[in-house]
Order: C-alpha cells, then structure tokens, then sequence
C-alpha cells in the first residue's frame, strides 16, 4: 500500500516532466552525450525530441527525489516543492518505500545516514498503522495538487476538467 | 472548486493537467481501502476493547466470588 501511492506520486511527477519538457524541448540542451546510431533511428525531430524526453525522464526517476528538485529548479526554475517541511516528510516516505522493497521495512545504515531527522534507530521494523498511512496519504495529496496548481499556472499547460471522483 | 472532501485538509480541483487526472484516481481507490481498512480495524479494536473488558469484568466476579466462598468456608 505504502509503496503503490508512493509509486503514484512518483509516477504523477515524471507525468507532468513529461509535459513540461514536450512543451518546451529547449530545456532538455545539456552537455550530455546521444550515439548518432540512436539519432539516426528517428525520422523526424518531433520523434527524437520525443525520445530524448523520454530517455529524460526514466534518468531522473532513477535519481531520487532531491535530483529531481534540483534539476526542475536549476532547469524550469520552478520549486517542486516550496514547503521545505512537504518535501522532507515525501523524500522521507520515498526512503521508506525503498525499505519496504528492498529490506523487508527493516531500518539499514543507508536510510539512517540520508534522513538522520527521520526518528528511526538502526534495524528498527518499520511499521505504520492506519493514522500514519492516511497522514501520509494527506501530505501526498497536498504536494500534488500544489505542484499541478503551480506548474499549470507557471508552464501554461493545458488542463482537463477533474470529474467528481468521489461519486 | 468542488465541494467534495476526500480528506480532513484537502479538496479536488476542478481542473488539473493531464498528469493529475490518473494520479487521483489511483489516489481515491489507495484512500477508501485505507480508509475502509482502518474503520474496520478501529472496529475491531473496539470489539477488542468490549471484549476485554468484559472478560475482565467476569474475571473481577469470579474473584470476588471467589474470595466471598473463602470467607464463607472459614465462617464454616
């Protein structure tokens, strides 16, 4: 449960770079290197745009949370998450998604050197009850409407209506 | 803005991009199984809670009777 809604909330961001970076392709100019036999695969420009925002994306879902912030700010100029609060308690959750995957929830040496304000002792199990799932729940959802309002606003993207989801 | 709550602190918005659409639907489906979850459990804790304190309460009786056949044997 814990690891599909942080994967959502993941999966929402690298959604909405994809929509950013389709909308302004100049944003993707780096310093990094393509092999002309991947250039060469792609007939036209919109395609290999296209690729490289993709090939983007995948880089940057690897690279953690706090790459990503960063590279949004230094790239977009745009703060993915304002709240210095928010965004220590979501790159916390992402931390302990790769826990519940990778080490049974069980607290390692890793976790406790990148979130030394988390609480957590070395080789404590993780386990969160119904409040502290739906705490995290609540913050998440925070986060994304804020960044979607802001990101709407700042990019011009266009948007859909939300139906009534409660229904 | 819609009127609807899907949490104490937060409300959908009417309009999103095309990345938020998908993000609350699997984000509604994750909060009423948590949700639902959680009621039960709370529920069941409950019953828990009932439970213990009447086994407690029979256990307290049982004592007190107990205690109360003792001093009627000593009497005898």
């Amino acid at each position: 449960m814990v690891i599909r809604n942080v994967d959502n909330f993941l999966t929402y961001l690298s959604e909405l770079l994809f929509l950013i970076y389709e909308k302004y392709p100049k944003t993707l100019k780096s310093n990094d290197q393509v092999r002309v036999e991947d250039i060469l695969e792609y007939e036209s420009m919109e395609d290999l745009v296209g690729w490289l925002v993709d090939k983007k994306i995948t880089e940057l879902s690897y690279a953690g949370l706090d790459k990503v912030k960063e590279e949004v700010s230094k790239k977009h100029n745009f703060d993915l998450f304002p709240d210095v609060g928010t965004f220590e308690k979501i790159n916390q959750f992402v931390g302990l998604r790769t826990l519940f995957v990778h080490n049974r929830g069980v607290v390692n040496r890793r976790f406790i050197s990148k979130y030394r304000s988390s609480g957590y002792t070395l080789k404590q199990k993780v386990n969160l009850d119904g409040e502290g799932i739906i705490s995290w729940l609540d913050v998440i959802l925070g986060a994304a409407i804020d960044i979607d309002k802001r990101a709407v606003e700042k990019f011009g993207l266009s948007t859909i209506e939300i139906p009534d989801l409660n229904k | 803005m819609s009127d609807k709550k899907i949490s104490e602190n937060h409300i959908l918005p009417k309009v999103g991009s095309k990345a938020l659409l998908p993000f609350l639907r699997q984000y509604i489906d994750f909060y009423s199984f948590v949700g639902v979850s959680y009621y039960f459990a709370k529920q069941i804790d409950g019953m828990r809670d009932i439970a213990q304190k009447a086994l407690g309460e029979k256990d307290d009786k049982k004592e007190a009777e107990s205690k109360n056949n003792i001093a009627v044997n000593k009497w005898n």
